[in-house]
């Protein structure tokens, strides 16, 4: 690849690559959690039905009704797991661009295209 | 040493790297998928939380725990826990969805046009999956993002717990709820906001 006054682009795309696996990495732990907050919370439903149900507190009609609820749930849920990804994805490309700008900035001599 | 197809291939993967970021470079500014974290969304948020859980506390200490319990009430309008006890509670709950889903959608606005096709694309597929309990509402609000699409739906919840509370089918001519039933209503609310609030502490992590 291209060494543009004394920039070698080969190094910028490690460089870009290395900054978008780094975000990933260092956010997979919080995502991992979230995710599994999530499916934990699931189970609880579950067991809490089953709970109310064998202790009388719930009739059909009560745990009906819980559940129309628990899918407005689940769409908060998976929307904010959508905002939480295109975060990344917004980081990751950010990231990526703040390399190639520092790099043509200093490959053309100081002028500012990006 | 390198075959003429490894060559190929070689020159076909730099070609396709050097176009993922031709199209980084052309689109010329930072990417804005997702609207700002908003310090005063998430705070107001919590507040309605607060006063969630306060009402759904008082309903669920005055209600009666079983069926039968529910059916023994012989007077149920002079009843703590009647329907009309808790109309002025539910409607300022809705006041409070609709402060946030206006507060939502003020900063919504600074998401780009990519940001905003993804995330249009993400509702439709979240409805398709599951519609709204609410579909005149989330036809008012149209398109909108991610996060405001979050609070019509946290409004949407709230509403349908008005209606059921004042329903004589499901409360068995009541219009009294069960112990039970204020119990999953926390279960939700807690949920729901949970998910919301990570959502944006994500964002303010991301800013630190």
């Amino acid at each position: 690849m291209a060494v543009i006054n004394g920039v070698d682009f080969s190094r910028t795309v490690d460089d870009a690559i290395d900054a978008a696996r780094a975000i990933v990495t260092d956010n997979w732990d919080e995502v991992r959690d979230i995710l599994r907050n999530i499916g934990d919370g699931l189970a609880n439903d579950v067991a809490f039905i089953a709970q109310k149900k064998a202790s009388g507190e719930f009739n059909e009609d009560d745990a009906r009704i819980f559940l129309e609820d628990q899918k407005m749930l689940a769409r908060i849920r998976l929307r904010s797991i959508a905002i939480i990804t295109l975060q990344l994805a917004e980081q990751i490309w950010n990231a990526v661009a703040n390399i190639f700008r520092a790099a043509i900035r200093q490959a053309l001599g100081g002028w500012i295209i990006l | 040493m390198m075959t003429t197809v490894d060559a190929i291939m070689k020159r076909k993967l730099v070609l396709a790297i050097g176009f993922v970021f031709l199209g980084i470079l052309m689109s010329g500014c930072p990417a804005t998928l997702v609207q700002p974290y908003d310090e005063r969304l998430v705070t107001d948020t919590e507040a309605l939380y607060k006063k969630a859980a306060s009402i759904i506390e008082d309903g669920r200490v005055v209600s009666p725990r079983t069926d039968q319990e529910r059916e023994a009430i012989s007077d149920p309008e002079n009843h703590p826990g009647y329907f009309s006890a808790f109309e002025t509670k539910y409607n300022g709950l809705i006041v409070d969805t609709e402060a946030l889903i206006l507060r939502a959608m003020a900063s919504s606005e600074e998401i780009d046009k990519v940001g905003q096709q993804i995330q249009e694309q993400i509702n439709k597929l979240i409805d398709a999956g599951s519609e709204s309990q609410c579909k005149e509402l989330a036809d008012e609000f149209g398109k909108v993002s991610l996060t405001v699409q979050n609070y019509v739906d946290l409004k949407c919840i709230i509403l349908r717990w008005k209606e059921r509370h004042d329903d004589d089918s499901f409360t068995q001519n009541k219009k009294i709820l069960k112990k039970a039933n204020w119990e999953a209503r926390k279960r939700i609310i807690f949920n729901g906001i949970l998910a919301i609030q990570q959502a944006e502490a994500f964002k303010k992590a991301d800013q630190q």
